[in-house]
């Protein structure tokens, strides 16, 4: 059996579940560990049906671009910033998830650092923009 | 390995004749190996019938879950740390704020306490970070668990046999109760499978609906857990102050009436020597 979760990583889920805005959380490799309710409606599957999902598995479950539907490099991504910079991230881009419809997006994405300088992942929150 | 109980009472202490059994002191265990090293884990008032007390010489390892002041109260009172002859070594959570030194001094100086952690003739303080260490003949794995402010549980191997002690703990934070996927249950890696697990045990489901987030578990909780995490043996802990013997007693008897469970559990004896 995979090993147990950081109880920072148990908390975030647990605080994400009771939010009503979306967040997603990964480990830090960007392996998806949990999203909440509110982000199954941007991505179009329930989080019970997707469950935990390696990095470079993700494109299966949405696509993004930047406001101009430019493509969008990966590491302009707030989240990826974060897991890589280990510093907030913040950003607009374009998200399309199963029901094919390319939403606008701002996402605020924020490291998480337990103590004794433990980078265990990060977690990105995210609102749709007015169109 | 041999675990003593030492003090068993959470949060604070509570003498007098409806307390005898299961103790007054608060938390304080002490364990000894085969080949005669012991630790000492937690500092509550109940540290002072450690047979540890009562050394002059030779080395001395307290680790500490927490700094709450049921978990420290007893520090002071120590009398190896007064000891030219005795090395103490104390282990405790790492922070990024503050070292375990200044944290630890915050009780052990004035005006809380006449003489000051500095002034001890010998003792080193550890910043443990989360992980495993071997100290003297023991394996000892720290990890964070939920608890308000840094908590560590504590899995301790030695003799080919281990032990989890994790007594102030809310594995059901959150959700309410334990979660039934261990990759998601605080505690989990700290448990799983060992001999004997010490665990919070410290209120009945009623008092749980009103003290959501203090940072302890029902014995229903307790069960839970060390039933996820297939344990051998369930020792409660942790005692309410306000539970007399006779209702620790009750409410054992009556939660093991209810459910069948796989884990035998008993709950924990004011200065019981149990063999793991
Ligand atoms: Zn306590
Ligand atoms: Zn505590």
């Amino acid at each position: 059996m995979a090993s147990q979760h950081p109880i920072e990583i148990i908390l975030a889920r647990q605080w994400a579940s009771t939010m009503s805005h979306p967040i997603w959380i990964t480990d830090d490799a960007g392996n998806l560990l949990f999203y909440n309710v509110a982000a199954e409606a941007v991505l179009g599957v329930r989080f019970d049906e997707a469950g935990e999902m390696p990095a470079e598995q993700l494109d299966e479950l949405f696509e993004t671009e930047s406001l101009d539907g430019a493509p969008m490099p990966a590491e302009e991504l707030p989240l990826l910033k974060a897991l890589t910079k280990w510093t907030p991230a913040h950003g607009p881009l374009r998200i399309r998830g199963h029901d094919r419809i390319w939403r606008n997006i701002e996402v605020t994405a924020i490291p998480l650092i337990g103590e004794g300088e433990r980078r265990l992942g990060a977690l990105a929150m995210f609102w749709e923009l007015d169109s | 390995m041999r675990v003593k109980l030492n003090g068993t009472r959470g949060s604070v202490g509570r003498a007098g004749p409806e307390t005898v059994r299961y103790g007054g002191d608060t938390s304080s265990i002490e364990v000894t190996s085969g080949g005669g090293a012991s630790l000492v884990l937690d500092a509550g008032s109940g540290v002072v019938h450690a047979d540890a007390a009562t050394v002059t010489s030779g080395r001395i390892d307290i680790l500490l879950t927490h700094l709450h002041m049921d978990h420290i109260q007893g520090l002071g009172f120590f009398r190896p740390l007064f000891e030219p002859d005795v090395e103490v070594h104390m282990w405790g959570p790492v922070s990024t704020t503050k070292s375990l030194t200044a944290r630890l001094g915050r009780y052990l100086s004035p005006p809380l306490f006449p003489v000051r952690l500095r002034d001890l003739p010998s003792v080193t303080v550890h910043d443990l970070a989360p992980g495993t260490v071997e100290i003297g003949s023991f394996t000892v794995t720290a990890a964070f668990i939920i608890h308000p402010g840094q908590t560590y549980g504590y899995r301790i191997a030695a003799d080919g046999r281990t032990l989890a002690y994790l007594p102030d703990h809310e594995p059901a934070l959150g959700l309410g109760r334990v979660p039934t996927d261990p990759r998601w249950t605080s505690g989990y890696a700290l448990a799983e499978g060992v001999d004997v697990l010490i665990h919070d045990a410290q209120y009945t489901d009623d008092e749980y609906s009103g003290r959501i987030g203090w940072g302890h578990s029902t014995l229903t909780q307790a069960l839970d857990f060390a039933e996820l995490a297939e344990v051998g043996r369930l020792v409660t802990f942790h005692h309410e102050p306000n539970h007399s013997d006779e209702e620790i007693d009750q409410h054992h008897s009556e939660v093991g009436e209810r459910r069948q469970t796989s884990v035998p559990f008993e709950a924990g004896l004011a200065e019981a020597t149990l063999q793991v």
